[in-house]
């Protein structure tokens, strides 16, 4: 029987490894160009909601608050879809191509650290990425004299975390497909834009008298979309959905480990 | 001459062969292994969404300002209560949208009403939501599209009862209760009009959204209610529940059935050899009883009454004329502070062209169109108003309300006739009753329906209720061959909004809502000016200076 301290991953060697995943995602210049392309947008956005007079004059703060986590636009969502693959589509296609692969492999790390390890990186880039969001918020609090309800931005990020970490795991389980980057990263966009986009068209003509529960709870809980603009956007979380981010985010990860285990038994 | 062959080169040759093939079983094996480990863990993947999405099993956490979202202690009981008695909750919703108010054409007091009815949608909807997964199973929620699915939500309305739209319809079973959306799910308060500003109407403002209270009092009369039985009595030559020509032509069938679709069960009870009214009974009907009531059954229903019974007795007047049942009605009514008269009311027809204008001297002067003169106050008869239904009456008798009412009682005319109505003498069998025109000084209002609820004995008991309708309002024919019309299909609604009112006791489940609180905003131009130059400018600016930053160190390294 293994005992539990083998079975723990060690943290140091995980730790490692994603402190490498980090580094190369902070010194490329993509990344921060793609920061200050989504700032750019997001900017933009709220300032066409500050220019609403409905919104400026006598609104909702608190509907303001999830206009800008939003966006006017849905950019939030489409962002969110659109980053994890830029950021994943080098895990392992880019270390496939070059054979540098190979030679991780033969470190003394295990396959399933490697695959956390990554992945952990990529998800601490991916918080970074969005602290400005919370930062710019407190600015606007500070400025306009706002009163912020702090819960609905905290569940704003628990929700923008925990799709980022299902999109980011997604994005490495096409990464170890292939080593094509390109194909990697649109494979990785299209299951993210299909996740976006097609729950919500099933759900319209679902039928509650006639389909399967089975079929209509994987339905409500696929359909991300409407649990960021009904729960996490507007302060209230619901656990059923964080066991459906959590568990999707494994069951790739494991996917994943498997793909990268298949490779040395070939 | 024979090749002689090395036997090493031969053994590389087979191990070479047989490599190849244990490296193809091996590839085909790890295959396997891949694609049933993935198929195992995606299989194992689908069965916990459906293990954790379980009402046991998930919660919600709720950190929106004031936690508008967690549903009450007094709201999750009623859903655990659902649970233990495996009822299924049904919440259909026929909701309006708030742009059908805010069209330009509706009058200004209507369009002001949109942001409340857009306010009070959402609310809806998120408290919809939430019952839906705090019920699990037990709940289901059915939002109508009203203006995209036109048939089918109409069909269901339809199929609800509905008479207007922007309700929430709870249904357990058979019973049901709808909620209107801003009468009932909404505390909307109108400001005065400001004395230096007559002419303009102060906007209306959503003090609190009570939808959950409303949905968690109509959850819990729904609970209550549990199995609705109503008795008929068979005894004392009530109205048969088919016509003697056994084609139902003047019998009480159709409202038995209008019952039995409120979620009635329907039974007999003879009084005269049953003692007392069954312990099960909700309502008890005496459908226009012709022969005297016994005293041991008018006991019955006396003692039936105080311990929070409740009756509807139909009775109109009848050719054997007053005799020994009045007496025996006498004896029943007088605790309830009514009294029957024994005389037949006639009333004028109206004129349908102008309706001041009235005809005598006509037979059909016997059915009693009740339109005006019922109660606006009581839950019955306001929503007949409201639908501008009237309820028709043959044989009609008058009822009298005692001057002081007996301790412990109170009364509320349902019906009364117009003021161009009379008295006639109730002619012989098959005889026809005088068609005179009367003196004006005769003609007045008579009262033909009226309600008398009962303190109940105990302090913890229930209000008893008497409701008698003096007259033929729920045969399927007509008393008289020669009027036309259905007297049942005339009173249909009446009939079936009078026995639910009856039974139903409003349970009010009282949660905690309190006053709306919305943060506001107020954001100058010149600020917003500011915003654009830092958030579109500044901060992403700062980022791609980081990029070329970042570009610079790595072609330095």
């Amino acid at each position: 029987m293994a005992d539990a301290a083998s079975i723990a991953v060690p943290r140091s060697r995980l730790w490692t490894l994603a402190k490498k995943e980090l580094f190369s995602l902070v010194v490329s210049p993509i990344s921060w160009i793609i920061l200050a392309l989504f700032y750019m947008l997001r900017g933009a956005e709220t300032v066409q909601l500050l220019l609403n007079p409905a919104v400026a004059q006598n609104g909702d703060v608190d509907g303001f608050v999830m206009g800008y986590l939003i966006g006017a636009f849905q950019s939030t969502l489409y962002m969110a879809v659109l980053v994890p693959p830029i950021l994943t589509m080098r895990a392992f296609a880019e270390e496939k191509r070059t054979g540098s692969l190979e030679l991780l492999m033969t470190a003394p790390v295990r396959d399933y650290e490697v695959v956390l390890g990554k992945w952990l990186g990529a998800w601490v880039f991916y918080a970074i990425l969005w602290t400005p969001t919370v930062l710019i918020l407190a600015g606007l609090q500070l400025w306009l004299g706002l009163d912020i309800a702090y819960g609905q931005v905290f569940t704003s990020c628990l929700g923008m975390m925990s799709l980022g970490s299902l999109l980011l795991a997604a994005g490495l389980f096409t990464s170890s497909l292939t080593d094509n980057q390109l194909l990697a990263s649109l494979t990785s966009i299209l299951f993210g834009l299909g996740l976006i986009m097609v729950p919500p068209q099933l759900a319209a003509t679902a039928h509650v008298d006639v389909d399967s529960p089975f079929y209509l709870v994987l339905l409500d809980q696929a359909n991300v979309a409407r649990q960021l603009q009904l729960f996490f956007f507007r302060g209230h979380v619901d656990t059923g959905h964080l066991a459906f981010y959590v568990s999707t985010t494994v069951l790739f990860l494991f996917l994943t480990v498997r793909v990268v285990e298949s490779r040395k038994w070939r | 001459m024979p090749e002689q062959t090395n036997p090493e080169q031969t053994n590389a040759g087979r191990s070479r062969v047989e490599g190849k093939s244990f490296g193809r079983a091996r590839k085909l094996g790890i295959a396997v292994t891949v694609v049933a480990t993935a198929a195992v863990a995606i299989a194992v993947w689908g069965v916990l969404q459906f293990v954790l999405t379980r009402a046991k099993l998930r919660t919600t956490i709720d950190w929106s300002r004031g936690a508008k979202f967690t549903i009450s202690e007094e709201t999750k009981a009623l859903i655990d209560q659902l649970r233990t008695r495996e009822d299924k909750l049904e919440i259909h919703t026929f909701l309006r949208s708030h742009l059908e108010f805010a069209r330009p054409q509706n009058p200004p007091g209507v369009q002001r009403v949109a942001p409340i009815q857009e306010a009070c949608v959402r609310a809806t909807y998120d408290l919809l939501r939430r019952l839906d997964y705090l019920g699990g199973d037990q709940v289901t929620v059915k939002i109508h599209d009203i203006y995209r699915d036109i048939r089918a939500s109409g069909n269901r309305a339809n199929e609800l009862g509905l008479s207007d739209l922007n309700v929430v319809t709870v249904k357990i079973g058979l019973r049901k209760r709808s909620l209107d959306l801003l009468r009932q799910m909404a505390d909307i308060e109108l400001p005065p009009v400001e004395r230096n500003r007559p002419g303009q109407l102060p906007n209306p403002v959503l003090r609190a959204y009570k939808g959950e209270e409303a949905i968690a009092s109509a959850l819990g009369s729904l609970l209550a209610e549990e199995e609705l039985t109503a008795y008929w009595v068979t005894s004392f030559d009530t109205a048969p529940f088919h016509g003697p020509t056994g084609n139902a032509g003047d019998g009480v069938a159709p409202l038995a059935r209008a019952m039995r679709d409120s979620g009635f069960r329907n039974k007999k009870l003879d009084l005269r050899r049953d003692a007392n009214v069954p312990q099960d009974c909700r309502l008890l009907i005496l459908a226009g009883p012709e022969a005297p009531l016994s005293p041991r059954a008018v006991g019955a229903i006396h003692a039936y009454v105080k311990n929070g019974g409740r009756v509807l007795m139909t009775t109109g007047v009848t050719s054997a004329g007053a005799g020994s049942s009045q007496i025996s009605f006498k004896r029943l009514l007088q605790p309830y502070g009514m009294s029957l008269g024994d005389k037949w009311v006639f009333n004028a027809l109206r004129d349908p062209q102008n309706p001041t204008d009235f005809r005598f001297g006509d037979l059909r002067c016997s059915r009693i169109v009740v339109r005006s003169g019922m109660n606006r106050s009581h839950p019955v008869t306001a929503r007949l108003l409201q639908r501008g239904e009237p309820v028709e009456l043959e044989r009609a008798r008058s009822i009298s309300l005692a001057d002081p009412m007996p301790e412990g009682t109170q009364a509320d005319i349902l019906l009364s006739t117009h003021s161009k109505s009379w008295l006639v003498d109730v002619p012989p069998f098959n005889a026809r009753p005088s068609l005179a025109v009367p003196r004006k000084a005769d003609q007045r209002t008579f009262h033909v329906g009226a309600c008398v609820e009962v303190e109940p004995a105990t302090a913890d008991g229930k209000k008893g209720r008497f409701c008698v309708v003096a007259g033929l309002a729920f045969r399927k024919g007509t008393a008289l061959g020669n009027l036309a019309g259905s007297l049942f299909q005339a009173n249909r609604l009446f009939g079936v909004y009078l026995v639910n009112w009856l039974v139903r006791d409003k349970k009010f489940v009282p949660v905690a809502t309190g006053e709306r609180h919305e943060a506001k905003m107020n954001v100058a131009p010149t600020q917003v000016g500011r915003a654009k130059l830092w958030l579109v400018w500044l901060v992403p600016g700062l980022f791609l200076s980081c990029s070329f930053l970042m570009l610079f160190w790595r072609r330095r390294a």
